[in-house]
């Protein structure tokens, strides 16, 4: 083969292997979008160029702005693609168990798939107004299909071994969970969680005594006390972890609110929205706005110094950096963060 | 995100916020939904969600923790037995001989 032939081979593998990125739209497919304008103008200001927004909605681009602009597309571009593949890895089974485990989102009027759509249409839109939001959903997502893939490889491995040691689920969880008896259920998985965490506490040392004792040179009767030992000690542990592959809502539940109770809960220090919303008055909160609308960078960013001022997000952002300081890593007050988000920057619309 | 919110909405909920009862507030969202602006539903809906997911995500990995600890402790078992075999196969002989 020639090496004119190789290289073109290896461009093919390499086109084949790292398929080149969809481009996207351009600024003029962009434009004609009436949505995807508007979005785009929020990109441009999202990214400093306020300046370069107002030329460019005033028709005054020069050719410098031009390939700005271009610049600019090509970022947006790729923001808006990693926000359509995120609402991609939504796995539906994820979102039907979450379901209907929850009793608030089994009453909203949404299926997985839609809910899914919901994702697909916000996502690019959150990623361009709000990088910050976008980022912690972002997170979220890549961290639960994470956590989704290792319990599969987890509970994988807990079937190899319970296959191995022809180890089955207990007939009295099979009843339990038939009678939907989630009591009876906790009854049996508390003591073999105790069970459990009492082996463990010992276990260590009953196998650092065993070893001494191998470099003891004991008699086979003390080998064979050793070896019932340890065959109780596995099937303590296997039984127990047999209830971990049941696939239940109940036994679940069960599980998580023992192994839980030995997880201390963290973050219970900061002041929550509702104690805020208690506290501060209508004259502290526009003190603070307008402290944070005299900051220069605020001021040209939210065109605040006289071009088509955006108070609106400014109020947002005002919203997210008051409530998102305070409540960060508060748990239990999931409402704070709707209220920062949807509610706030309406509320002190009222008396700004 | 959304700016425009029925007054009556927000009035109640941050009446329930002032209670300081979160899971009235919740089901508020829930039972209020339909009433938002399409927009305001959609991030109630894709906040409750992404609490969910992060929910179920804790879990999974606590369930995950559980089992690769139960498991390594089988490995370690394992090893400890098979130790104990070849021990006692080396004194049976030797007293068989």
């Amino acid at each position: 083969m020639s090496i004119e032939k190789y290289g073109l081979n290896l461009k093919e593998q390499n086109k084949k292997e790292n398929p080149p990125e969809p481009k996207g739209p351009d600024l003029q497919t962009i434009l004609q979008d009436s949505e995807q304008s508007k979005l785009f103008g929020a990109h441009l200001n999202e990214k400093g160029e306020h300046d370069l927004y107002i030329r460019f909605t005033k028709g005054e681009s020069d050719a410098s702005d031009v390939k700005r602009l271009n610049d600019k597309v090509k970022e947006f571009n790729t923001i808006t693609r990693q926000a359509e593949e995120l609402s991609k890895t939504l796995d539906i089974n994820s979102l039907k168990q979450i379901l209907e485990a929850s009793s608030e989102l089994g009453n909203i009027p949404h299926t997985a798939e839609g809910i899914r759509d919901v994702f697909r249409l916000r996502l690019p839109e959150l990623a361009i107004r709000h990088p910050s939001e976008f980022k912690k959903i972002s997170n979220t997502i890549t961290f639960q299909a994470d956590a989704r893939k290792r319990a599969n490889e987890s509970d994988e491995k807990v079937k190899a071994f319970c296959d191995k040691f022809h180890i089955k689920e207990d007939d009295k969880v099979l009843e339990a969970i038939q009678r939907g008896d989630q009591k009876a259920l906790e009854a049996i998985v508390r003591p073999a969680l105790t069970r459990w965490r009492k082996f463990f506490g010992n276990s260590e040392k009953t196998r650092t005594l065993i070893n001494k004792e191998l470099d003891a040179l004991p008699d086979s009767r003390t080998i064979n006390g050793h070896l019932l030992e340890l065959e109780g000690a596995r099937k303590s542990i296997g039984d127990t972890l047999a209830f971990t592959i049941t696939r239940n809502d109940m036994m679940r539940k069960a599980l998580i609110a023992d192994i839980k109770g030995e997880t201390p809960e963290q973050g219970e220090t900061d002041m929550s929205a509702m104690e805020l919303m208690k506290a501060m008055d209508e004259k502290s909160v526009r003190q603070k706005y307008e402290e944070f609308k005299k900051v220069k960078q605020n001021r040209q960013k939210y065109g605040l110094d006289g071009n088509n001022p955006q108070e609106d997000r400014a109020r947002e952002d005002f919203s997210n950096e008051y409530f998102g300081k305070t409540t960060k890593g508060k748990k239990g007050f999931f409402v704070d963060s709707i209220f920062a988000k949807l509610f706030f920057p309406d509320f002190i619309k009222n008396f700004l | 995100m959304p700016n425009k919110m029925p007054e009556h909405l927000q009035k109640e909920f941050i009446k329930l916020l002032k209670e300081g009862d979160e899971q009235a507030a919740r089901r508020f969202l829930v039972e209020h939904l339909k009433e938002f602006p399409q927009e305001t539903q959609d991030a109630i809906i894709m906040s409750f969600v992404e609490e969910a997911l992060g929910k179920s995500a804790e879990e999974a990995k606590l369930i995950a923790d559980f089992q690769e600890s139960g498991l390594r402790e089988i490995d370690e078992l394992e090893k400890s037995k098979q130790q104990l075999e070849e021990k006692k196969k080396m004194i049976e002989l030797k007293e068989s001989m």
